[in-house]
């Protein structure tokens, strides 16, 4: 009897764990992409009147093929598009990547301030701390993964608070 | 014949080897020596006057931030990447300074006057810090302001009117409170080197 209760919670321990785990990393759509996964998805929040924003996450692919990010989509903004920032001589330059960003198997792509980002251009809805909203990446060969987009403060470097400044209740 | 060589060679070598001694010990001054007071000395002078207008509509010029260090970048709002990224440790870079932060402006200077008003200059300056002056101004402003920085900015013509991209210059210049640029740091430099160089300049 005291067996398959201890077995019982640990099941609904482990169950809570797994599921814990999983909200932080987006699960792929359905099994077959599973070799694309999406993690740590967010962006910085934009102003009222900002137009634009942009949004981060790790891109890795632990299949066995290559893959290749070819676009993106949201609902939050009219255009949705993959960028790079590039700096040459000191100029910083944005550039569209029209043709996506390829993710080798078993490799990782970074979408971090300063290089790769999903860039939102003309968004319907201000970008408010705290919310979160969907973005569809589409790859050539996983297909479509919806990740949801966690909003970090104006400033943020990434889903954790590396600011040196009081750390904050994480939500 | 060669005796004689010999000794010019000796002798040269003893006449290059005593200058070098009195240089490394101080007695002749070398050239390096004397520029090593300005960290930038043969630049190109940077800074100077201009007339724009802050983030809260009010017409500036260099003389309102006279006697104050400056901390001084080019971005546009639209940016929603690297310029974030700089307002962020502009933000840092004032909360650390702590009491010394009252010696410094943090300065954001739009290269895209034309979507960048007033009002969205505010905002978004608001959103990291409150010290932080945002600065716009005409076109000709703007680009009198670019010239005296030696700083860039560019539209990126293509087929998108509304959403364009402006390529600019990632630097920021450390402007001292006499107005003369004292260092610029490259896009990357940490809070910590900027707060260093900073209280050396206090």
């Amino acid at each position: 009897m005291n067996f398959i209760k201890i077995a019982r919670i640990a099941a609904v321990a482990g169950f809570f764990t797994i599921s814990l785990n999983i909200s932080t990393s987006i699960v792929a759509s359905s099994e077959e992409h599973a070799s694309i996964i999406v993690k740590e998805a967010w962006a910085r929040a934009r102003t009222g009147k900002a137009k634009v924003g942009g949004a981060y996450m790790i891109v890795h692919n632990r299949g066995r093929e290559d893959d290749r990010l070819i676009s993106v989509r949201s609902n939050i903004a009219e255009r949705t598009e993959i960028h790079t920032t590039n700096m040459t001589d000191g100029v910083m330059k944005m550039l569209r990547l029209k043709e996506g960003v390829d993710v080798k198997a078993g490799g990782t792509i970074m979408l971090e301030p300063g290089s790769y980002h999903v860039m939102l251009l003309g968004l319907k809805e201000p970008v408010i701390e705290g919310k979160k909203f969907p973005v569809t990446l589409v790859f050539k060969k996983a297909g479509e993964i919806e990740v949801m987009v966690f909003v970090k403060k104006a400033g943020a470097m990434g889903t954790m608070d590396h600011s040196k400044m009081k750390h904050k209740k994480m939500n | 014949m060669n005796k004689i060589f010999a000794y010019a060679i000796a002798l040269l070598v003893l006449v290059g080897l005593t200058a070098t001694v009195l240089i490394v010990t101080g007695v002749i001054p070398s050239a390096n020596k004397s520029s090593r007071s300005g960290i930038i000395s043969g630049a190109p002078q940077i800074g100077g006057e201009f007339s724009l207008v802050n983030n809260k509509g009010k017409s500036v010029t260099e003389k309102d931030f006279q006697g104050k260090m400056m901390l001084v970048f080019f971005g546009y709002t639209f940016c929603p990447d690297v310029c974030p990224t700089e307002m962020q440790t502009f933000s840092q870079v004032m909360t650390e300074l702590g009491v010394d932060a009252e010696e410094v402006i943090p300065v954001f200077i739009t290269v895209d006057p034309a979507r960048d008003t007033v009002e969205v200059m505010d905002e978004f300056v608001a959103a990291f810090h409150p010290s932080i002056v945002g600065l716009t101004g005409s076109e000709e402003q703007i680009i009198h302001v670019k010239k005296q920085y030696r700083a860039y900015g560019q539209k990126v013509e293509g087929e998108d009117k509304e959403y364009y991209l402006v390529d600019h210059t990632s630097f920021t210049y450390l402007m001292g409170k006499d107005g003369q640029l004292a260092t610029v740091f490259s896009y990357g430099t940490t809070t910590d080197e900027m707060i260093k160089k900073i209280r050396e300049l206090l």
